[in-house]
């Protein structure tokens, strides 16, 4: 289709054009040559009229008339049918190159789409990949938190530790003030970690065994200084101290343990039932807590009673 | 080829059988055409004269229409008594004047009188008429007007070679063509009515000291005067020209002006509804209608067919070199992949 233009161009030169005369005299033509056969029909059904026509040459010079438009016209004609097929030519020449043209397009149109299913799966792909870093984002971000979390959880418990070490609760009975310091890191920090993670996660069991730890070295202490070998001591100890306590000190023990039931979470249980009638002078000792309570186990008491809370809340 | 882009209007003679001109003309303003510039021969020359003298071609149709109204209600053509009876005077002298030396020497002061040359009808009306539409004034502002007229130095003579002509004896010597508004205003309305003087029926028109008559004389076998197209092409270069034929099979042929586009309005069905002279001279209403609606309907099919061929024609063209626009703009070098 290169040479199409050069084409176009013979085409041109090779056809004459279609005049504006020529389009009126072909269309006009046809009226005059109407005319004349009308009025050669009319004078000629008489015989005067044929002769005299003969005589002055009128007929031959109206025949000549015709002759000539219909001549006229017919090469109108011609030159109008070399024109419409010069311009069927042209159309017929633009056709096979909008056709030449379609099939390119076609064709890239079609390279065009293999490439687009390349690339769709290459996006797809990408997609992918972008779904596992979105994962290992949201890992690394909930890793992240929980990183923090143990941060302030840890920072929690070295307050609340640092507070106990420092005497705040020393006007507490001793297993309250465990309870107390058991309490706080329950509902702060601390607590929201073990929440978050779980029970059994290895930081959580970390943190936990610290809280023990740091617990046992300061319970030893104000166990010592208390004297409480028994079951029966620790309540007659803690009584006495929770009736030389105020009223709402009292009120605030008891509403802390009011949810701890005697068979899973006895330690609490009996604590709840000493502050929320310290005047109360028999009292039965719960024989779920061991007879001879050493600081140990009164950690472990109160650890696994808070194990008990934190599981019912997950 | 024509390059002016000029339309012309010719008007032809033919009596009577001008109200088929209003006709042409109010198809030709309805269908809001312009011309350039005007000739007419004869009847043509009165017709043309008032679409010269006025704004447009819309007032043009509306002031011949009045003026062929006011025809048909009374007829322009007076005969003129004294006249008549001297041509009826002179012609039994003619048979009676070797009786008497006395009716000889009456019938040679006739003879000398040229009582052809007083016209047996009057032209007051048609003068009067014409002078209701134009106007020196009223010319000078308005189309081009150039009119046929026949030098005749003998009306006899002429009558004599006009029929010779008809018989395809011998061809009358060719009509004059006068630019109106370029003639002195005192003689504009003489150089008009000359172009239709009808010879013997008019009185031949004196301008310049030369006696002029009906110019659709001259030229007969070609009707060079009654269809006066030269002017148009080589004073007003025209370069398109509308011609108005007022009787059937004219035998003006277009093929002698190779130059010029030419639209010629021809009747479908007889113009003739009488005899020839009946057709010129009578003004009767019934027919001046008929031939109105005959100018119109000729004219709406001529000048129609041609327009929708030429319009077609240009609508081709236009959507050829849209499509081969479209087919070039292929050529960008542009490539998918």
């Amino acid at each position: 289709m290169d040479n199409s233009p050069i084409l176009f161009e013979n085409l041109t030169r090779a056809h004459p054009q279609l005049t504006e005369k020529a389009l009126v005299d072909f269309v006009n033509g046809l009226e005059v040559i109407d005319d004349h056969i009308r009025y050669r029909q009319l004078t000629d059904s008489h015989f005067a009229g044929r002769l005299l026509g003969f005589v002055s040459g009128e007929s031959a010079k109206r025949q000549h008339a015709i002759d000539q438009n219909v001549a006229a016209s017919l090469a109108t004609v011609s030159t109008w049918l070399q024109c419409l097929q010069k311009q069927q030519l042209h159309s017929d020449l633009a056709v096979t190159k909008i056709a030449h043209k379609l099939s390119e397009t076609r064709q890239g149109v079609m390279r065009l789409q293999a490439r687009h299913e390349a690339l769709r799966q290459d996006v797809d792909k990408l997609l992918l990949a972008m779904d596992d870093m979105d994962k290992n984002f949201c890992q690394l971000s909930l890793r992240i938190e929980q990183v923090n979390d143990g941060r302030l959880a840890s920072q929690q418990m070295d307050a609340v530790f640092s507070k106990w070490q420092a005497g705040h609760l020393q006007h507490f009975p001793v297993v309250a003030r465990l309870f107390l310091v058991f309490d706080e890191l329950y509902w702060g920090d601390f607590g929201n970690y073990c929440r978050q993670c779980g029970w059994q996660h290895r930081e959580i069991a970390r943190l936990s065994q610290q809280v023990k730890d740091n617990s046992l070295v300061q319970l030893k202490q104000d166990w010592a200084q208390a004297k409480l070998p028994t079951a029966y001591d620790w309540q007659s100890h803690t009584r006495q101290n929770l009736q030389g306590l105020a009223t709402e000190h009292n009120g605030l023990i008891a509403y802390l343990t009011e949810d701890a039931e005697d068979v899973v979470m006895p330690l609490l249980w009996g604590l709840n039932q000493l502050a929320d009638k310290p005047e109360k002078a028999n009292l039965s000792v719960n024989n779920r807590i061991p007879f001879f309570l050493t600081p140990e186990n009164a950690i472990n008491r109160v650890s696994h009673d808070f194990e008990v809370r934190y599981a019912s809340i997950q | 080829m024509p390059v002016s882009n000029k339309v012309g209007l010719v008007l032809s003679g033919g009596g009577a059988k001008g109200a088929y001109q209003v006709g042409v003309l109010r198809y030709m303003a309805e269908s809001n055409m312009a011309v350039d510039a005007v000739a007419g021969a004869s009847i043509g020359a009165l017709n043309g004269a008032v679409v010269a003298s006025a704004a447009n071609l819309t007032e043009a149709s509306a002031h011949l229409t009045e003026l062929w109204q006011a025809l048909a209600a009374e007829s322009p053509l007076k005969v003129n008594k004294w006249v008549v009876a001297s041509y009826l005077g002179y012609l039994c002298l003619l048979g009676t004047s070797h009786l008497s030396p006395l009716l000889s020497a009456a019938t040679k002061v006739l003879k000398l009188q040229k009582i052809v040359d007083l016209g047996a009808l009057d032209d007051s009306p048609v003068r009067k008429l014409l002078d209701a539409y134009t106007s020196p004034e009223k010319l000078s502002k308005g189309l081009p007007l150039y009119v046929s007229i026949f030098e005749s130095e003998d009306t006899l003579h002429t009558v004599v070679n006009t029929v010779m002509g008809m018989l395809g004896l011998a061809d009358t010597t060719p009509s004059e063509f006068r630019h109106v508004q370029m003639c002195p205003e005192a003689i504009q309305r003489d150089i008009i009515l000359a172009s239709a003087s009808l010879p013997i029926l008019f009185a031949p028109q004196t301008i310049d000291g030369k006696r002029y008559l009906d110019g659709g004389i001259g030229g007969w076998l070609t009707a060079q005067g009654n269809t006066p197209i030269g002017p148009l092409i080589t004073s007003a270069n025209c370069s398109h020209i509308i011609v108005t034929h007022l009787g059937d099979g004219s035998l003006w042929n277009r093929h002698d002006f190779p130059d010029t586009i030419i639209l010629e309005v021809r009747p479908k069905t007889p113009i003739t509804q009488e005899s020839m002279v009946q057709d010129m001279l009578n003004f009767k209403a019934d027919k001046i209608n008929r031939w109105i609606e005959q100018g119109y309907d000729d004219a709406s099919r001529c000048i129609g067919n041609v327009s929708f061929v030429i319009r077609q024609q240009a609508e081709a063209k236009t959507a050829q070199s849209l499509r081969d626009a479209a087919v070039a703009s292929l050529d960008d070098g542009f490539h998918i992949g």
